[in-house]
């Protein structure tokens, strides 16, 4: 029987058909969903959450190395943070097989870039496979652990984010029985050190020949053969577009293993057809590689190098051609941007930040990012995880050396910080840069749906396990001027960062408060209260100054016939900032809604 | 045959509930399903999209092209208009009346109403008021399947199956009144 399953259900589903008994990631949009269903499957696999991507891939590593079949699961960007154990690892080859996926976001749906990963197999110099739906998400995932034990190698599995998240059936196999090879010391094998990288890279250089041989053989690589006239070149869910533009017309040469290139079939597939299409989203990595062999095709010139791809832009890219619509005059459909929900307690915080002058404001990965739109505007710059720490710190020096005022404030949140905020902080402390370091510790990581972290006291599995202490972590990284806000009191947050400010050394405010949408558990309801609550706007106080709209809060409407505001009863959770900057006390709570 | 239908509207509307309900009664046909949908940052009050794609043949892509949807559902009137370039001519335009106001610059109500209302195929529903009447403020989503039904390539009872096994966990009362919704939907 077929089920329906998202390609991340899938690949969690690979991962019990493989035979993997150990599996971690750091959450990341598209990614976050392969970990969560994995955990799910207690009685066969160890399931955890790294606290950052480079900790992910490291631990599988461990596992796979005591002997284990292991996973590791992250966004593309986090393989950035992973690429150090990567690259080495390449040269070692496994114990037990290793799959590292990763999920790419052309398009950036919910990303800061939108790098081709499929360049990290090339670099690495790993085997590659690149599903095109949920069946092959499962299926190579099984296929990848056996290509890893056969050629010693680490195989990367490309996902994007159209995979990870779209249904399509399954066909679901058998389970086998958990087993592990023996460990055994192989200091020759498993220590990087350069004599022994020395002779590991020619190895892997072998290794890599012995791929392509494979990669040219393979099942995983098919020819679909229509007539001579017109060849496409596809992988992944670009695959699937070709599919439907070039329809019944074309031969198909569809990639499933795409690193190494099965160079020696694909000249033969070239030589057959009359033309030659490249059809891949993102950037020519199969295209680059076809002509530098000789293989003259045509690829990026027409197909778009930027975005997502979809049938109607290959079918205006390649034909010219594209179905009527109807037109819809843009300015007639208002967006809806992301906001800061309804009771987000990172609202209270950025109120106050966002009036401070003279600082710099460097934030971070996570939903606080969306605090330097209109109306908070409490955001100069941000990078990538942890860099808000760093940053600021840079820019402090600088300020400083040449003699100018501006101070920097680093924004970031609980679950960033001990990603790679914590190392950061560290260098603050040790080359005595006298930033504020704001951490808002909204008890989860939130951005991506709610998983735990090494703050809330559960793991990803749900055992309760140790809750690490944000300002007792901070004070024994060296930091002497911490202290712990209400971050929707807006005096205490105004005056902690004039307090912080006023140091000439490192500084923590933390803001601690649980995020709006996380279902309190009862110790939290112990500390911060039950949920949800509401706020009104006497209407006959109300003068309709909109000092309350520059919360920025969804649940506030403004009645321009009216000129009076009022609250969204569904949408307030009570938190009482709108109340707090309302200059004529028009706003009150008055307890928990009618629902 | 071939059905693709764009579902559309704010985070927290149901929609992914109702992709499931017609996906399960399509596979129950022995149909070919494929579903995609964007996740991510729709919890924070963004837009909602998820395209699904029947057909009895093989699908390759699983994401609609513009202008070839057979059907916007859509459970907010902004929204619908919105995703009105991916109809196909010839589509149909089922969507609920009620607008969820969360931004500022929300447009006149009366504009987009007479916008869809001018196209060839469209039905506006009161969602919200009709699953109140039928017992059920939440099943507003199902109101909307139940208005679909005559629209989809799918046999009623397929659907009605789809709603018992999408809810039966939640407890009979939770079953009948997304049932009453559906039926309710049926009858406009």
């Amino acid at each position: 029987m077929k089920i329906l399953m998202t390609g991340n259900e899938a690949v969690a589903r690979g991962a019990l058909e493989a035979g993997i008994s150990f599996a971690s990631a750091y959450p990341g949009t598209p990614s976050t969903e392969i970990l969560e269903n994995i955990a799910v499957y207690k009685d066969d696999i160890t399931a955890e959450w790294a606290v950052n991507e480079k900790v992910a891939l490291e631990t599988a590593i461990g596992a796979s190395i005591a002997g284990a079949r292991s996973l590791a699961a992250m966004k593309h960007v986090g393989v950035n943070v992973a690429a150090d154990p990567l690259f080495t690892f390449a040269y070692m080859g496994v114990n037990g097989g290793l799959v590292l996926v990763s999920a790419d976001d052309p398009g950036l749906h919910s990303s800061q870039d939108e790098q081709d990963n499929r360049y990290y197999a090339k670099f690495a110099k790993v085997a590659m496979l690149e599903p095109s739906d949920s069946q092959e998400s499962k299926d190579m995932v099984v296929a990848a652990m056996e290509i890893s034990e056969r050629f010693d190698t680490a195989v990367l599995l490309r996902m994007t984010t159209r995979l990870c998240h779209s249904k399509t059936p399954v066909t679901e196999g058998t389970v086998p029985a958990r087993s592990k090879k023996p460990y055994v010391k192989r200091l020759d094998k498993f220590d990087s050190v350069p004599a022994t990288a020395r002779r590991q890279h020619a190895v892997l250089e072998d290794r890599l020949l012995a791929l392509e041989a494979f990669s040219n053989e393979t099942e995983l690589n098919r020819v679909e053969w229509k007539g001579s006239a017109v060849g496409v070149v596809s992988s992944g869910v670009a695959y699937q577009y070709a599919k439907e533009v070039f329809g019944k017309d074309a031969s198909f040469f569809k990639l499933g293993f795409s690193h190494p290139l099965p160079m020696k079939k694909l000249k033969e597939f070239a030589s057959r057809v009359g033309k030659l299409y490249v059809v891949e989203e993102l950037e020519p990595y199969i295209e680059e590689q076809l002509k530098a062999a000789g293989i003259p095709c045509v690829g990026k010139e027409l197909v778009p190098r930027l975005g997502e791809l979809n049938p109607a832009i290959v079918a205006k890219a390649i034909f010219g051609t594209s179905a009527p619509t109807i037109q819809v005059d843009k300015s007639s459909v208002a967006e809806r941007p992301p906001v800061l929900c309804a009771g987000c307690p990172h609202r209270g915080f950025f109120v106050e930040l966002g009036k401070v002058k003279g600082i710099m404001i460097a934030g971070d990965i996570g939903c606080y990012g969306l605090g330097g739109m209109d109306p908070l505007n409490a955001k100069d710059a941000g990078l990538c995880m942890g860099a808000s720490v760093s940053m600021a710190q840079g820019a402090q020096k600088v300020f400083e050396r040449f003699g100018e005022k501006t101070r920097t404030v680093a924004v970031i949140g609980d679950s960033t910080f001990f990603h790679t905020g914590m190392n950061s902080l560290m260098s603050s402390v040790y080359n005595r840069a006298p930033t504020v370091t704001c951490i808002l510790d909204n008890r989860i990581t939130a951005m991506t749906g709610h998983q735990d972290n090494p703050g809330t006291g559960y793991t990803l599995q749900g055992a309760p396990t140790k809750e690490i202490d944000i300002e007792v972590l901070v004070r024994a990284l060296g930091v002497e001027k911490a202290r712990t806000v209400n971050p929707l009191r807006l005096g205490e947050v105004r005056e902690a960062l004039a307090w912080a400010l006023a140091q000439n050394e490192p500084a923590v405010i933390v803001a601690r408060w649980p995020c709006a949408l996380k279902k309190r558990t009862e110790a939290e309801k112990k500390e911060f209260g039950a949920l949800p609550l509401l706020c009104s706007i006497d209407q006959a106080k109300c003068v309709g100054c909109k000092a309350c709209l520059r919360t920025g809060c969804p649940a506030l409407r403004y009645d321009a016939k009216a000129k009076k505001t009022h609250i969204d009863e569904v949408q307030c959770l009570g938190c009482e900032v709108c109340a707090q900057v309302c200059p004529k006390q028009a706003i009150a709570l008055v307890g928990a809604p009618n629902v | 045959m071939k059905y693709d239908i764009i579902l559309c509207g704010v985070g927290g509307q149901g929609g992914i509930s109702v992709s499931v309900v017609i996906a399960r009664a399509a596979m129950a046909e022995g149909l070919q399903v494929k579903q995609s949908e964007v996740h991510g940052m729709s919890q924070r009050g963004g837009e909602v999209l998820a395209h699904l794609r029947i057909s009895d043949g093989t699908i390759a892509s699983p994401t609609i092209p513009l202008g070839s949807a057979s059907l916007v559902l859509a459970f907010e009137p902004l929204e619908a208009l919105r995703y009105l370039p991916w109809l196909a001519a010839g589509g149909s335009v089922i969507a609920a009346a009620e607008p969820i106001r969360n931004i500022a610059d929300y447009p006149d109500l009366g504009a987009i109403h007479a916008a869809l209302k001018a196209l060839p195929r469209s039905l506006l529903i009161d969602a919200d008021r009709i699953a109140k009447e039928a017992g059920n403020a939440r099943a507003a989503n199902m109101v909307l399947v139940g208005a679909a039904a005559r629209h989809l390539p799918l046999k009623a009872a397929s659907l009605e199956a789809a709603i018992v096994e999408l809810f039966s966990r939640k407890g009979e009362a939770v079953v009948a009144a997304n049932m009453k919704a559906f039926e309710a939907g049926r009858g406009l």
